[in-house]
């Protein structure tokens, strides 16, 4: 059984003379275990394609199976209790919640948390962003990098079978750049989980297990 | 219990506690206006003792006045042909009352003030607090209000221009009857007063304790509440203060429903992260109201203070009075009203799209 598994899934915007279709039919399957990279031209459809699979937008055809369960058919609130479980998701725009503190946001996903699973401890966690310093800061008074990885915090800590990263190196220099997407890779394959990562810059892909490419909303692996 | 609702007192009270100045500024607004229903609801209810406070104070059932008198006591009279057949009931009480001015010995000014003329072994006999019922014709007892008028024990009143003085022998207290302070005077000074002279026997009506029913041509029975609705300008009154209140209310709720729907738009990309995230809609919305119920107890409760803190504060010629059960009545009218307001931001909260959040919109 895949992980993720993508059937046939296409989304369209619009009718008639405006329909525009974003994502052309696709099969994509996702494995444990996995550091996918995602490229392309913006606009070619890579979000379009990351939210569908995140579960944040619905297909307009096609089938999604998590964990063998088919997504398509479940209702607004399994959805999105099955992306507190099993998504982290690391946003171009930061996902952090900006009155709570870097603790605080962990804090925030123990209380709504119903699971026993074993979080991430999030001292570990911190320690690897490096981020001990400013884990009682609020977002707003964290630079642009530290923001970012403590967004990253944010997505690992829940523990997350499948990590959704869009642009997660945008704000960094190329040194801290390789560093999170070392640890992205590292987590793919020491604790069996999924990763799927929108990029821009081809020198990261090199990590990375397969490369796809998103043109005009075709789906191509390139390796 | 659900665990969860930890963890949304946990987002409500973070999200005010950091943006201090947003919160308190609505904390501010449920606190003047709940000030204001309080106090506008102390004068209201003074006001209406003052009007009725005396008839209170019999604790009976029903009156019987003339039939002509449009079921008004003031312009009520009743000869002693229609009357005297009831005296011997010990549940029933004659009554004089009239309106009248008085005025301390060596004072020139004149205090509006009722006259009740009672049997002082009746049931309506007035309950002293200080000094004894009158013995004679020349002796009176006085409600303790008038003591802000510098009446005392053994102060020598003139009751409409009368030639002699009255002394006050015995001071009562909540004796008030259509927002003036009643004196008590037997029944032959009422006479007096009002008929000229302790001959003509009338009164103004009867006063009757238990549910018996009186029937006689030219006399009509009400209710106390009846009695005390037709006090001139009573009922008007009520209903000024009624409206004024509920208009109050209600502009709360318009107030908690125009900041909460601002406050949910300027947050509309916050909770598309939340969305994301998997935080489910329904818990965003009780946060939403966790945090409205917060703010409105915070700003009730300070107005109460206030409110008490008026209370010592106020002349006591205000008819200001304390009414904590209505108080706590109304507490709940706003909270309710203010959670009815946060009920228009729903709409756009379940509307939220987690894409948002991807989008950076």
């Amino acid at each position: 059984m895949h992980l993720v598994e993508m059937n046939n899934v296409n989304r369209q915007y619009g009718s008639g003379r405006t329909l525009f279709e974003a994502l052309h039919p696709t099969d994509f399957v996702l494995d444990r275990g996995e550091f996918i990279g995602l490229t392309g031209p913006s606009g070619s459809g890579k979000t379009t394609f990351l939210t569908i699979l995140g579960l944040l937008q619905s297909p307009t055809q096609g089938q999604i199976l998590v964990n063998g369960q088919d997504v398509t058919k479940m209702s607004d609130s399994e959805k999105t209790d099955l992306r507190f479980n099993k998504f982290g998701f690391v946003l171009q725009a930061s996902n952090l919640i900006p009155f709570l503190t870097v603790n605080e946001q962990f804090k925030l996903v123990n209380k709504f948390s119903h699971s026993r699973r074993k979080k991430i401890n999030p001292k570990e966690l911190l320690d690897i962003l490096d981020l001990k310093d400013v884990a009682d800061k609020y977002p707003n008074n964290l630079s642009g990098g530290e923001r970012q990885r403590a967004a990253i915090a944010r997505a690992l800590y829940n523990n997350p079978d499948i990590i959704l990263a869009d642009e997660p190196t945008a704000s960094l220099d190329s040194k801290r750049a390789e560093q999170v997407v070392e640890l992205l890779a590292q987590i793919a394959h020491n604790s069996q989980k999924a990763v799927i990562m929108i990029t821009h810059d081809t020198r990261l892909l090199s990590a990375t297990d397969h490369v796809y490419e998103m043109r005009d909303g075709y789906l191509r692996q390139q390796d | 219990m659900d665990e969860s609702v930890g963890g949304i007192m946990f987002l409500a009270i973070k999200e005010i506690l950091h943006n201090k100045t947003r919160y308190l500024l609505v904390v501010f607004t449920v606190f003047l206006i709940s000030y204001l229903v309080f106090f506008l609801t102390s004068l209201a209810v003074g006001l209406a003792r003052e009007n009725r406070t005396a008839v209170d104070q019999w604790q009976a059932k029903s009156a019987v006045i003339s039939s002509y008198s449009n079921k008004s006591l003031t312009v009520s009279t009743i000869p002693k042909e229609k009357y005297q057949s009831y005296t011997d009931d010990k549940n029933i009480a004659e009554l004089g009352q009239m309106t009248v001015v008085s005025q301390l010995k060596d004072s020139d000014k004149k205090i509006n003030t009722n006259i009740f003329g009672v049997d002082w072994n009746s049931f309506i006999s007035p309950k002293l607090i200080e000094g004894r019922l009158p013995k004679n014709n020349k002796e009176v007892v006085i409600d303790n209000s008038l003591e802000n008028d510098s009446f005392k024990m053994n102060s020598r009143v003139k009751i409409n221009g009368s030639s002699n003085y009255f002394k006050v022998v015995g001071i009562t207290k909540n004796n008030s009857f259509f927002a003036v302070p009643v004196i008590f005077t037997n029944m032959d000074v009422f006479r007096t007063l009002k008929y000229g002279s302790d001959k003509v026997e009338n009164i103004s009506g009867l006063v009757v304790k238990n549910n018996q029913k009186i029937k006689k041509a030219g006399l009509t029975q009400i209710s106390i509440k009846d009695l005390i609705n037709h006090i001139p300008g009573y009922n008007a009154q009520v209903l000024v203060f009624s409206f004024m209140i509920v208009a109050m209310i209600i502009i709360t709720f318009l107030i908690i429903s125009i900041f909460m729907y601002i406050i949910t738009i300027q947050k509309i990309s916050l909770y598309g992260v939340m969305r994301a995230q998997g935080i489910r809609t329904g818990r965003i919305v009780e946060s939403l109201f966790y945090q409205i119920f917060i703010l409105t107890i915070l700003g009730s409760v300070l107005a109460l203070v206030l409110i008490a803190a008026t209370q010592l504060f106020l002349p006591k010629t205000v008819p200001f009075y304390s009414n904590w059960l209505a108080y706590g009545v109304l507490t709940l009218a706003i909270v309710v009203m203010a959670l009815m307001g946060g009920l228009i931001s729903i709409r756009r909260v379940v509307k939220i799209d987690p894409l948002s959040a991807i989008e950076g919109e």
